[in-house]
């Protein structure tokens, strides 16, 4: 057997293996679709005005700390309070972390609420880094800030918030974020109907392009930017698609660390969150999912699709290439920390389905689509590809990405219909067509990029990121 | 988010027969038509599936189109004739003799009727009300509701169950008593609801033993629907629940009283003695929304002398709550324990209580998880709003 023919075999059943595997991925993201769509068309998240009036009014609606980490958030921290101070609660506080900001952030949130040094102490001692100050308002206004020193990430932020924090649940928020008046309400009730609720998460939508006004989001549109306009279709795909579906599986992994909500008591159990990682927020829902399958307690961990956090998604190339790289190296380092899980039926679900498929698809995916294409560039080249197949495949590929793409956008008009221009909803199909030529290939160059540099341990931290003032849109 | 257990069953059974469907159309695919088109097979197949999942979502895609459609001619045809028909009604319950008319209306937009007939159900109280059940009757709403409560969706069921009830009359209490029981919550709650609203004596200890019997969030609902019946309650069966042996119904009829959170004549002394932490602390939570007998300072006292770290917490904030002076050496003790939480509630009772002396001395110690709280307590007190209030 001649070299050539052995290099030939070899390429040929990596072509086989990577048409089973780019069919089983394409299989499982459309029965996860699938299954997504009949739990959203059987689950009823509304409340009728007298039962959102009775668990507004109600002490035994569960008390909530908002946790906000601030780095550098001038220019938009004072308008993200107010919008959170305003949220419609029985009993809800702010906790504000500024993790050291090198800007006016904090002199900002002194002179606008009136702040004063507090007394207050920590409830909980979860590993941070030194806290110099806490601050309350002179106005009747549950507003605490801690000034802590700079260093361990957003991780080390949350951990102080939760040091601080008082009530029974806490919500993780990001201070660029806004919130809809009852989404925290929303995701409080799955706590309210299940005692073994863990956390819960709400739907995360780009407020790109939407029209914003006294800190809520008045009308709701699609971006201009095209970089923007995929990212909308990318947060669809993977709230509505995936995340549903698993967490009717009970095996939701992720929690976005744009909104949450955790129960205080089980975050300061499991240690609050881990700063050695940049995916803090997977790492914590993993961990939470591993603590109570290990000690038999009962645990749920919901996604709640109705309540929505508007968050900016990055419009410049280099912010979105940081932004994946963290989150690549987030999902890596999770799942290498969590890896005795991996196809353990002690862990149920999660073990056996969720976490493998999160190793095979979502962490090893891009690299397996960047292989895809240096393969059918060499081996047109070498003659083990012919161009009238490689075009096809690429057809076909780019087909199932479509349909994917389709399918969150249906799920969407469906079920939320949030986007109520037929422009947009247009809009949003023409973005999903335009993705597959430079934008898909680009995000699998990065996130690949992201793999390795977690593997190797050559990048650390989270990179910056532009920011924008919420009316300025 | 949560599903039916029954849905569940449901979502698997549609899910697997969609997924197992397309399997077959793809293999019809793949076995008629592409196999003769494209000679490679796992090219084929991915054609196939390609080629199925496309056709599936284009159908979806053009239903979404009609569907939009049809909602907003529907919205724009409600815009139109809700106020016309709304005007028919007011002019009928005045008395007028415009009913033929509604009932034209009635016949050709039965949605809109039905709908403006709802909405008036929730507002109109007393003899209009009875009027309004006259007149649904007379217009023949009664079948439209009964066949949308039998075969339609959970938020037309949702929707017709509080009209039914009215049109029943004296027969309403028994179909709401029937719809507790559905086995759809969305119907049963608001059943419940309706029938606290419609109830009398045992229809609404009904309503309270279905509350009990739900979610937290069920509870927190009903007990507003449940506050004017208060007084009955509370000589009923939440005093029997509080006196029960079973410490779940002990504990439900605690939440209900946190919910209400109105003074209520029940005795929760028993229950400060509970074995049962989480009822003790539950009933010392309470305490101040109750009369106070001459044991009960003696119970605080013994409670906050307990081994739990919850109790003692709970028992120096009910302290503090109700002005015990005479427990003022306890909370003043309780300053120097090691705990946090101890000594924050303390601090928080002796300044709810007025008296600073203690927490000023214990200040000037300094260096103390005691002097810390100390110091959170009087800042507290001299800015003027209390964090704390909810917590405890």
């Amino acid at each position: 057997m001649s070299w050539e023919y052995g290099l030939w075999r070899a390429l040929k059943t990596t072509q086989y293996v990577f048409t089973i595997y780019v069919g089983s991925i394409s299989l499982v993201y459309l029965a996860l679709m699938v299954l997504g769509f009949f739990v959203l068309r059987n689950t009823r998240n509304h409340l009728t005005d007298a039962e959102r009036i009775a668990l507004l009014k109600s002490p035994l609606t569960p008390s909530v700390s908002v946790v906000a980490p601030a780095f550098n958030e001038a220019a938009t921290i004072v308008q993200s309070v107010r919008a959170m101070l305003s949220l419609h609660h029985p009993d809800h506080e702010v906790v504000v972390v500024n993790d050291g900001s090198r800007d006016d952030t904090l002199k900002l949130l002194i002179d606008e609420f009136r702040l004063y040094r507090s007394a207050r102490q920590p409830r909980a001692s979860t590993r941070c880094h030194p806290i110099r100050a806490i601050y309350e308002s002179r106005d009747p206004v549950p507003l605490v800030v801690v000034d802590k020193e700079n260093g361990g990430g957003k991780a080390d932020a949350l951990n102080a918030g939760i040091n601080v924090a008082l009530k029974d649940l806490v919500a993780v928020v990001d201070s660029d974020s806004l919130l809809e008046p009852e989404a925290l309400l929303y995701v409080t009730r799955p706590f309210m109907e299940d005692p073994g609720c863990a956390a819960t998460g709400g739907i995360i939508r780009v407020v790109n392009g939407c029209r914003v006004h006294g800190g809520r989001v008045a009308e709701v549109g699609l971006p201009s930017s095209l970089v923007a306009r995929f990212q909308v279709l990318e947060y669809l795909r993977a709230f509505l698609g995936g995340r549903v579906a698993f967490s009717h599986l009970n095996s939701l992994l992720l929690i976005s660390g744009a909104f949450g909500l955790f129960r205080r008591r089980m975050l300061v159990e499991c240690g609050g969150f881990d700063r050695r990682t940049v995916g803090e927020d997977m790492e914590m829902v993993v961990r939470i999912h591993r603590r109570m399958r290990e000690e038999r307690r009962p645990c749920r961990i919901v996604f709640v699709p109705d309540p929505v956090c508007w968050t900016q998604v990055p419009e410049h190339l280099g912010s979105l290439s940081n932004q994946r790289n963290r989150w690549q190296r987030g999902t890596g380092e999770t799942i290498v920390r969590h890896k005795k899980m991996l196809f353990n039926p002690r862990y149920g679900v999660v073990g056996m389905f969720a976490l493998p498929y999160f190793a095979a698809f979502e962490m090893f995916g891009p690299g397996a689509e960047l292989l895809g294409y240096i393969l059918t560039i060499v081996g047109l080249p070498l003659g083990f590809v012919d161009l009238e197949r490689a075009l096809l495949f690429f057809c076909v590929s780019m087909l199932f990405g479509l349909i994917l793409s389709t399918g969150a956008i249906l799920l969407e008009e469906f079920t939320l219909r949030k986007y109520p221009s037929v422009r947009d909803v247009l809009g949003l199909f023409t973005a999903a067509v335009l993705e597959n030529f430079g934008y898909r290939q680009l995000m699998a160059v990065w996130r690949a990029k992201g793999l390795v540099d977690g593997l190797l341990n050559t990048r650390t931290g989270w990179g910056t990121m532009r920011r924008k003032g919420f009316e300025s849109r | 988010m949560s599903t039916r257990p029954t849905d569940n069953h449901w979502i698997a059974v549609k899910t697997a027969a969609v997924l197992s469907g397309s399997g077959v159309l793809i293999w019809m695919t793949e076995d008629r038509v592409m196999s003769r088109v494209v000679f490679s097979g796992d090219l084929g197949w991915a054609l196939s599936v390609a080629a199925v999942f496309g056709a599936s979502l284009t159908l979806l895609l053009l239903m979404v189109t009609i569907f939009r459609i049809r909602d907003q001619r529907r919205e724009a045809r409600s815009a139109r004739v809700a106020p016309v028909i709304r005007q028919e009604i007011a002019a009928c319950l005045a008395g007028g003799s415009r009913r033929q008319e509604l009932e034209q209306l009635s016949r050709e937009y039965p949605d809109e009727t039905g709908q403006c007939f709802r909405d008036l159900f929730l507002v109109l109280k007393g003899r209009t009300n009875k009027e309004l059940i006259e007149l649904a009757n007379a217009v023949g709403l009664r079948q439209l509701w009964e066949l949308a409560y039998r075969q339609g969706t959970t938020e037309e069921r949702v929707g017709v169950v509080r009209c039914l009830a009215y049109l029943a009359s004296e027969a309403g209490p028994a179909f709401l008593a029937e719809a507790l029981a559905d086995p759809d919550p969305d119907v049963g709650i608001e059943a419940a609801r309706t029938l606290a609203e419609m109830g009398n004596g045992d229809s609404v200890e009904d309503v309270y033993d279905y509350a009990r019997r739900q979610s937290l969030m069920v509870r927190a609902i009903l007990a507003e629907d449940l506050r004017p019946h208060l007084s009955s309650l509370a000589r009923g069966i939440v005093a029997s629940d509080l006196a029960s042996r079973n410490a779940a119904r002990i504990r439900h009829a605690l939440q209900m009283m946190r919910a209400w959170s109105t003074p209520l004549a029940v005795s929760l002394d028993p229950l400060l003695e509970h074995q049962s932490l989480v009822i003790r602390v539950e009933a010392l939570g309470l305490l101040n929304l109750i009369h106070i007998t001459g044991d009960t300072p003696g119970r605080l006292r013994r409670n906050l002398q307990d081994q739990a770290e919850k109790v003692v917490e709970a028992a120096a904030l009910a302290a503090g709550r109700l002005h015990l002076d005479s427990l003022l050496p306890e909370l003043s003790c309780l300053l120097s324990r090691p705990e946090a939480a101890v000594c924050r509630a303390a601090a928080r009772a002796l300044s709810a209580m007025g008296h600073f002396g203690p927490l000023e001395d214990k200040i000037r110690t300094g260096g103390s998880p005691g002097a810390e709280a100390a110091l959170e307590a009087v800042q507290k007190a001299h800015t003027g709003h209390d964090l704390y209030a909810r917590v405890g």
